[in-house]
């Protein structure tokens, strides 16, 4: 400012009135301006906070869901015919439990990726929908798969199962159970209709799985088609 | 001069209130654009994983129905494979995993694999001294006579009807004893090819070996073709070492292996003894069909050196097991695994092999 010319210190002079300082209005005005500029951005800021968290959450939410939701189609994709021998009457039969509200199978898709068949076991909890795996081996899982562990997959759904056979006039329904130890065989695809619990209807979407099991026949067991047609 | 101060005090303090507001914004903007991205990442990601996913199936399909066209008399004019001697190419050998151009092509890059099971060894059909060299083989040289006694009787066990306990065997008493216990087959009919784990003794007996690519419970065949066979079953036959399946391996990439004559061209005669009984030309109609996106990218820690041939670095596909029983039928399925693990597909691991076949 020292090095000012003669014209601009004439005119500082001129305006040294104006410049002196800002009158109490003027103050009030731009500090309400101020605050208000503030807040809008600090709840601007808030809000997407908030947004960011609960979406963050859902997205983690239904990323988990989703990984969860593709490994059950995987391994219904997977399903494999697998024998056992029954100990009573010394017949071979097919695994495949599936009632409307429970599925077991076989598959050859293991989650830990070990070597092997494994048995899939899917339920309703009372909080969601939980999984055990058991080892195939080469006899009935059914005790195996009781006395394993149960992992909650997918939290605050309910699962209900559908299943798909044909007609011999090659009519095909959807069923709401399938015993393959009946049957000899597996459905032609599983429906998996996962709903949210009641009270989690507007946190949650509802997901679907239509898996095509394409390897339902056993290579040397035959289909019990008299039992299918019968019920 | 006394009056200037005040005014520089005003013109700061509205710069500080203006890069505050910056600031602010820039944070309220950059939250919002990094929630975008990654929602669009997702997004993009999935239609990646769905298209892949139904390429996928399509190129199973389409490899179905080559199989089945391989069933149909071939078209009369039809270009074939000829080797530089002059003699007809088999093509039912191309199914020997090696990458396959499709007749009804599949999405550029989908690679498409197929191997045919008479290139495996088959459980349902070895014999007992066929198993016994099998687990000599496996046990390496001078293998203990009770080890491989006690292997054989728990296989024998396993496979046999009855839950009678042989000499060193093991039955449902045993195998129950573990943790979890399970009751063994007792019929020689195996689910899948991973069941021998099961059996005492061979989960360290085969540690390491893929088994998917070396047995298969599916077919008639008692033999293996060794213009199909895949490399870790031809690690297990006995008479054949490292060196002689790579050179066997580049030796069918330009000819066909028709006879043990020919095998003799590549396999010394006291090897081609041990292996004889082994070995046969039959194909089967049973399939392993492998489909997954290529991978085109090369490293770049490790640039590929000139001329040579370029290792697949995929080792997982989707990979369905398929029975061709003819022409009018589709393909029936016997398994399906989406997360199916390839045999190794490297090219021969020999520079060059040095056979002189006979005019």
């Amino acid at each position: 400012m020292k090095t000012c010319n003669g014209l601009q210190r004439g005119r500082r002079v001129k305006r040294t009135p104006v410049a002196r300082g800002f009158t109490l209005i003027e103050i009030i005005l731009a500090l309400a301006l101020t605050a208000m500029l503030l807040g809008l951005l600090s709840s601007g800021v808030f809000v997407v906070t908030e947004d960011w968290n609960r979406n963050s959450g859902r997205l983690d939410a239904s990323l988990d869901g989703a990984l969860a939701v593709l490994q059950v189609e995987r391994a219904l994709v997977g399903a494999f015919p697998h024998s056992y021998t029954d100990v009573e009457s010394l017949s071979r039969r097919i695994y495949f439990e599936g009632e409307d509200s429970r599925l077991g199978f076989v598959s050859s898709v293991s989650p830990q990726r070990s070597a092997g068949l494994m048995a899939w076991q899917l339920y309703n909890g009372e909080d969601g929908v939980y999984l055990k795996l058991a080892p195939a081996f080469s006899d009935d899982p059914v005790e195996r798969l009781e006395a394993a562990e149960a992992v909650l997959i997918l939290p605050d759904y309910t699962a209900e199962f559908r299943y798909l056979y044909a007609e011999l006039d090659g009519s095909k329904e959807w069923r709401d159970d399938w015993q393959g130890d009946e049957f000899l065989s597996l459905p032609l695809a599983v429906y998996v209709n996962f709903t949210p619990l009641d009270g989690f209807d507007d946190q949650l979407e509802p997901l679907e799985i239509v898996a095509r099991i394409q390897a339902n026949q056993h290579r040397s067991i035959r289909p019990n088609v008299m039992q299918q047609t019968s019920l | 001069m006394k009056m200037l101060k005040p005014v520089v005090r005003h013109r700061g303090s509205v710069i500080i209130i203006v890069l505050w507001t910056s600031v602010l914004l820039t944070i309220l903007v950059t939250t919002m654009a990094s929630k975008v991205r990654l929602q669009a990442r997702t997004a993009f990601h999935n239609q990646v994983a769905a298209n892949d996913w139904a390429a996928v199936q399509a190129a199973v399909n389409l490899a179905e129905a080559e199989l089945m066209m391989e069933r149909m008399p071939r078209p009369v004019g039809e270009q074939m494979e000829i080797t530089d001697d002059g003699e007809l190419r088999t093509p039912a050998y191309r199914f020997n995993g090696q990458p396959l151009s499709l007749n009804y092509p599949s999405r550029e890059d989908m690679q498409v694999r197929i191997y045919d099971h008479s290139g495996k060894i088959s459980l349902h059909r070895i014999s007992r001294r066929n198993m016994q060299a099998l687990i000599e083989h496996r046990l390496g040289e001078n293998p203990d006579p009770n080890e491989v006694q006690r292997l054989l009787s728990a296989w024998t066990d396993w496979t046999d009807l009855n839950d009678l306990q042989g000499l060193d065997g093991a039955e449902s008493q045993y195998y129950q004893s573990l943790d979890p216990g399970y009751s063994p087959r007792n019929n020689l009919e195996l689910d899948s090819v991973d069941e021998i784990l099961h059996i005492r003794g061979f989960a360290e007996l085969f540690e390491g070996v893929n088994l998917d690519a070396a047995f298969t419970v599916y077919g008639s065949q008692a033999s293996v073709n060794l213009n199909l066979a895949t490399r870790e079953a031809m690690q297990l036959l006995p008479g054949l070492n490292d060196e002689l399946i790579e050179t066997l391996i580049a030796f069918r990439e330009t000819e066909d292996i028709d006879n043990r004559f020919e095998v003799g061209l590549v396999i010394p005669t006291e090897n081609l003894v041990e292996l004889s009984r082994w070995i046969g030309n039959n194909t089967s109609n049973v399939y392993s069909i492998f489909v997954y996106p290529e991978i085109t990218a090369q490293s770049d820690d490790e640039p590929a050196d000139e001329g040579e041939p370029r290792t697949d670095p995929v080792t997982q596909a989707y990979m369905k097991i398929v029975e061709v029983r003819n022409i009018n039928q589709l393909p029936r399925v016997l398994q399906v695994n989406p997360y199916g693990q390839l045999p190794d597909t490297a090219p021969a691991r020999v520079d060059e092999y040095n056979i002189v076949l006979p005019n």
